[in-house]
């Protein structure tokens, strides 16, 4: 529908529902703002954006009215311009004049707009309240009262987008402050502080500062989890000072929001606790080398282990987190140069379980990127907490439920924060997702034409006959009020997007999971559906990476190098920015396996626990030092661009090992056009290769009930640990998580604690085969009863020794859940 | 012809008898007016503390490029210079960075002679413009 008005005298065309600021701007028509913001509801608060509109008595805010047929607006009459001036200084009048001093000077949109009116003083005057300091909801940003002009975008985002509502207005008139009202619930994502328009709220984690003409802006693409969040660092003296979005291209996963990750993690890429130099371990002691000597220092150990035991006794893994060309050059020197068969990647732990759905969902998907999620009807998330993995998809959940009343399910086996706008929460126990997902089909498809056409149908449904309502919300231990409203959900919604996160594919029966999701999924799409197939990913690369090692294919996996390893039968092994015994099960089964090698050699940025057991080490360089290419959770290629010169001596992972092919006088080419046009042959211009594609069929689940609640046990289950292997590695240097905090919450159901006589905070030992570890949990209802929920945003808690060495029969991703702890009061 | 001479005799005899305007440089200095535009200083307050709050005005102003500050907040949310340094050779004491400063903190002083030995002994850097060790250079 379109309507027609003027703007100052100019006719134009517009779609009936837009504001006349939008309409206005879409015509390249100036109207001040200060308090609207392109990604939030309008706010109207600071009534710069009046315009008069010929036959109404008082000039209305463009940014709120929208337009009507036939009417005349005039952006700049006298009136206008005079109470927008007049608004102006009532805003100037407890402003500071805190310009040089504030972080925001520059750049300030209160700067250009009293620059823009030409205010030099202002006739108002006003008694400045006299004001306590209160910390903010978060230590990572700085709150400034007096600096602050009420404009309500920070309470209006962390409301909208981020949906926590840690900050409201408080109090009236002149007294009004923007306070943490619910600090608690504070993700310290820092949208706040990305949208507020002066310098109310500053950053409060990296000491450094730099005004926009003492810095440098580049784009890049976030390389510490799948999101592939876009942004702009900015530089100062090879330094990243902050990191902003303000002027990010549009498109892209993310629309200018972050998560806490991208927004304050940063500056570790400057740490001084990086490692600059190569070293090589004579007598356990590191010595310093040159970089010949250490290329020397591999290149005899590969070749001494090669001659004496063969190419299969070496192995490689490395980062799914790894641009595509540093993938391309190591594939290229391990396989095709050394013959070594065994080289993987750490999207092994997170993205395997996926890669078997994917050609088959992928294909059959509607919605093929997190846009997709806004043209949902009813989005489905299982298998983890969003808002701690990856806040950007939670963020456009919210957005979609906001705009397009989207419904929501989540399954769970603990409470996430998205349950509180779901519509059916299906909190079950650990290790029945499966029957929950296979109960959902058999309920909402069983009956379907649709579905018999598609093949695997028939062998699925039988095993379907086990999972009525009445059995799986009993086993699941889930409401079965909720179950019915998922059904009915799954059956009226006409498009359906899937989000899958870490937890289901890490946990045991992993892969199994993840096809029984996949399953529901299929009926969707077989029932005619749209449907939208999300897998969340915690590598930046995680589906370059999968899509490299399927194409060079075979070899030992990830886990199996370190089985081996253990056994004897790998004697060398080249860990490049990996930290197996920071991601794997059973700490001490993997420092054992490590132990047992020849010869250990490890590129990384820090000195990690694998690092320590390393006989040579190589420093590598992070994301910001170099420029390649991503592909995100959505499949899609995302540029990384080099902001910042390699940190002293360090070198990007694909030019070590084109250095070492060439000292080798291996047979590959390794050039930077050569691996160019390998990483093109192996994805498409813009990201994964999509043809190819498997037809639709149903998967056929093997499912074991065997895990028994036995007394006094609980079911261990790490929230984000699935997600956040690589924080112990390289976040964990940043200054951010200083402040932040690192110790981890331990969270028991108040049943469970009476019934095991557990206090509140009280000292507990929990226990497996693998070890055991004493904790002090926290009563609560966010934990279902029979579990011990662990959240914590740091590897080293210890618990990862608690489970053992075990891995998914057709995926080999190892497992890291569904463990059953012993708890013993100490 | 006679006349001129006498004329330009008279003027020099005078002179010889007058006090001399030469001034024995360098061990006499000459008095600069007030507003000269001499070698940079820092400015402090009453704790003999510098005033910089790096607000990288003068930076952005100067036309040599002279300046480079690194600012930084401590704790307290206060900013300050990390570093600053004015590179007294590639200054073109033009005073556009006093001019620009809103706190006060940079001035020119009244040391127009500099002479050194490395060029990095032309670097002034906070220490060195507060205490202002280039005086008897
Ligand atoms: S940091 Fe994020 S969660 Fe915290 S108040 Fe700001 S917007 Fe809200
Ligand atoms: S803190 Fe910033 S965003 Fe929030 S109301 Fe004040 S000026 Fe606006
Ligand atoms: S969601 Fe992921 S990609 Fe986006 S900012 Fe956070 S860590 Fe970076
Ligand atoms: S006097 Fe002029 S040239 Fe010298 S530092 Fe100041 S602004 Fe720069
Ligand atoms: S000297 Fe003055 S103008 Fe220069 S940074 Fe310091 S406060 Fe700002
Ligand atoms: S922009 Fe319209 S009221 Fe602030």
């Amino acid at each position: 529908m379109t309507v027609h008005i003027t703007i100052n005298g100019k006719e134009i065309e517009a779609e009936k529902g837009k504001t006349i600021l939008e309409v206005a701007r879409e015509n390249g028509i100036y109207i001040p703002t200060l308090c609207y913001h392109s990604h939030l509801h309008p706010i109207g608060s600071c009534r710069l954006c009046v315009v008069d509109i010929e036959g109404y008595p008082m000039p209305m805010a463009a940014c709120t009215t929208p337009v009507m047929d036939g009417i005349k607006v005039h952006t700049n009459t006298g009136r206008v311009l005079k109470m927008r001036r007049q608004a102006m200084e009532l805003i100037l009048v407890n402003h500071p004049l805190d310009c040089p001093v504030c972080d925001k000077g520059g750049e300030c949109r209160l700067q250009d707009l009293a620059y823009e009116f030409g205010i030099a003083e202002q006739p108002f005057h006003a008694k400045k309240p006299e004001r306590e300091h209160v910390p903010f909801s978060t230590p990572l940003i700085r709150q400034w009262y007096d600096r602050c002009v009420l404009c309500l975008r920070c309470v209006h985002v962390c409301h909208e987008l981020v949906g926590n509502a840690a900050i409201d207005i408080k109090e009236t008139g002149y007294r009004s402050v923007i306070y943490p009202v619910a600090p608690e619930r504070c993700y310290s994502c820092g949208e706040c502080l990305s949208v507020c328009p002066v310098g109310a709220l500053t950053e409060a984690v990296n000491p450094l500062r730099g005004r926009i003409w003492q810095i440098e802006r580049k784009q890049t693409t976030c390389g510490q989890c799948g999101v592939g969040c876009q942004m702009e660092v900015s530089t100062y003296e090879n330094k990243p000072v902050n990191i902003k979005t303000d002027d990010v291209t549009e498109e892209g996963p993310n629309y200018g929001s972050l998560c806490v990750r991208g927004r304050f993690f940063y500056d570790y890429v400057s740490s001084e606790e990086r490692l600059t130099e190569p070293k090589i371990k004579k007598a356990e002691e590191w010595v310093s080398a040159g970089w010949d000597e250490a290329y020397e220092n591999a290149i005899d150990h590969l070749r001494e282990v090669m001659k004496a035991h063969g190419p299969d006794s070496i192995g490689f893994i490395a980062s799914a987190r790894l641009l595509n060309e540093d993938l391309v050059a190591l594939f290229e020197f391990a396989k095709n140069g050394l013959n070594v068969p065994n080289v993987d990647t750490s999207s092994r732990i997170d993205l395997s379980a996926h890669g078997t759905s994917l050609t088959a969902l992928k294909g059959a998907s509607s919605f093929k990127d997190l846009d997709g999620l806004l043209d949902s009807d009813l989005i489905v998330i299982a298998g983890g907490d969003l808002d701690a993995t990856a806040q950007i998809v939670a963020n456009r959940i919210r957005v979609a439920q906001r705009l397009h009343d989207t419904k929501v399910i989540t399954i769970n086996s603990y409470k996430t924060r998205l349950d509180e706008i779901s519509d059916a929460i299906l909190t079950c126990n650990s290790g029945t997702e499966i029957p929950v997902f296979n109960g959902l089909v058999k309920a909402a498809f069983e009956g379907s034409d649709g579905v018999k056409k598609v093949s695997g149908w028939e062998d699925f449904s039988k095993q379907l006959t086990d999972y009525s309502a009445d059995a799986v919300c009993d086993a699941a231990q889930i409401d079965r009020e909720m179950f019915e409203t998922a059904v009915a959900l799954l059956k009226e919604s006409a498009s359906v997007s899937f989000v899958s996160g870490g937890g289901l594919g890490q946990t045991t029966e992993g892969s199994q999971k993840v096809k029984a999701f996949a399953n529901l999924a299929v009926a969707c799409a077989a029932s005619g559906k749209k449907i939208g197939w999300l897998p969340v990913t915690a590598y930046a690369n995680g589906w370059g990476a999968l899509a490299i090692q399927t194409i060079y294919g075979g070899g030992l996996s990830y886990g199996e190098m370190i089985q081996a390893a253990k056994e004897g039968k790998i004697k060398a092994l080249v860990v490049v920015e990996e930290d197996p015994i920071a991601t794997l099960p059973d700490t001490s089964y993997v420092k054992e396996a490590l132990d047992n090698l020849d010869f250990l050699m490890v590129i990384d940025l820090f000195e990690t626990e694998t690092v320590k057991k390393a006989d040579l080490f190589i420093p590598s360089c992070s994301f910001m030092e170099k420029s390649g290419t991503f592909i995100n959770m959505e499949g899609k290629k995302r540029a990384v661009n080099q902001v910042l010169d390699p940190m002293e001596k360090t070198r990007a992972v694909g030019v070590i090992f084109s250095d070492i092919a060439e000292k080798m006088k291996l047979e590959v080419e390794l050039t930077p056009e050569v691996i160019q046009k390998k990483v093109s042959e192996i994805l498409d211009q813009d990201g994964l290769k999509t043809e190819g594609k498997d037809a639709l069929a149903f998967f056929q689940i093997s499912y074991q009930a065997t895990r028994m609640e036995e007394n006094g046990h609980l079911f261990l289950v790490p929230t984000d640990l699935h997600y956040n292997h690589h924080y112990g590695t390289d976040e964990v240097h940043a200054s951010a998580i200083e402040k932040l905090g690192k110790d981890p919450e331990y969270l028991i159901n108040p049943k469970d604690a009476a019934r095991l006589g557990v206090e509140d905070g009280s000292t507990v030992t929990i226990k497996t085969e693998r070890g055991e570890l004493s904790i002090s949990p926290t009563l609560s209802d966010e934990a279902k009863e029979g579990h011990l929920v662990v959240r914590s945003h740091y590897h080293d808690t210890g618990i990862l020794a608690l489970f053992p060495f075990e891995m998914d029969d057709e995926t080999k991703t190892p497992f890291t859940g569904n463990v059953l702890v012993k708890l013993q009061k100490s | 012809m006679i006349v001129p001479l006498i004329k330009g005799l008279k003027y020099t005899l005078g002179r010889f008898f007058s006090k001399p305007i030469t001034i024995q440089y360098p061990e006499e200095r000459r008095e600069v007016a007030p507003r000269w535009r001499g070698i940079h200083y820092f400015n402090v307050d009453e704790n003999g503390m510098f005033k910089c709050v790096a607000c990288g005005l003068c930076a952005a102003v100067c036309p040599s490029k002279c300046i480079k500050i690194t600012a930084g907040e401590d704790e307290d949310g206060v900013r300050y210079p990390m570093e600053y340094e004015i590179n007294a050779i590639r200054c073109i004491y033009c005073g556009f960075c006093v001019e620009a400063c809103p706190v006060d903190a940079i001035r020119m002083g009244s040391k127009y002679d500099f002479t050194d030995y490395h060029r990095e002994d032309f670097l002034l850097t906070i220490d060195r413009l507060v205490t202002q060790d280039y005086l008897d250079k």
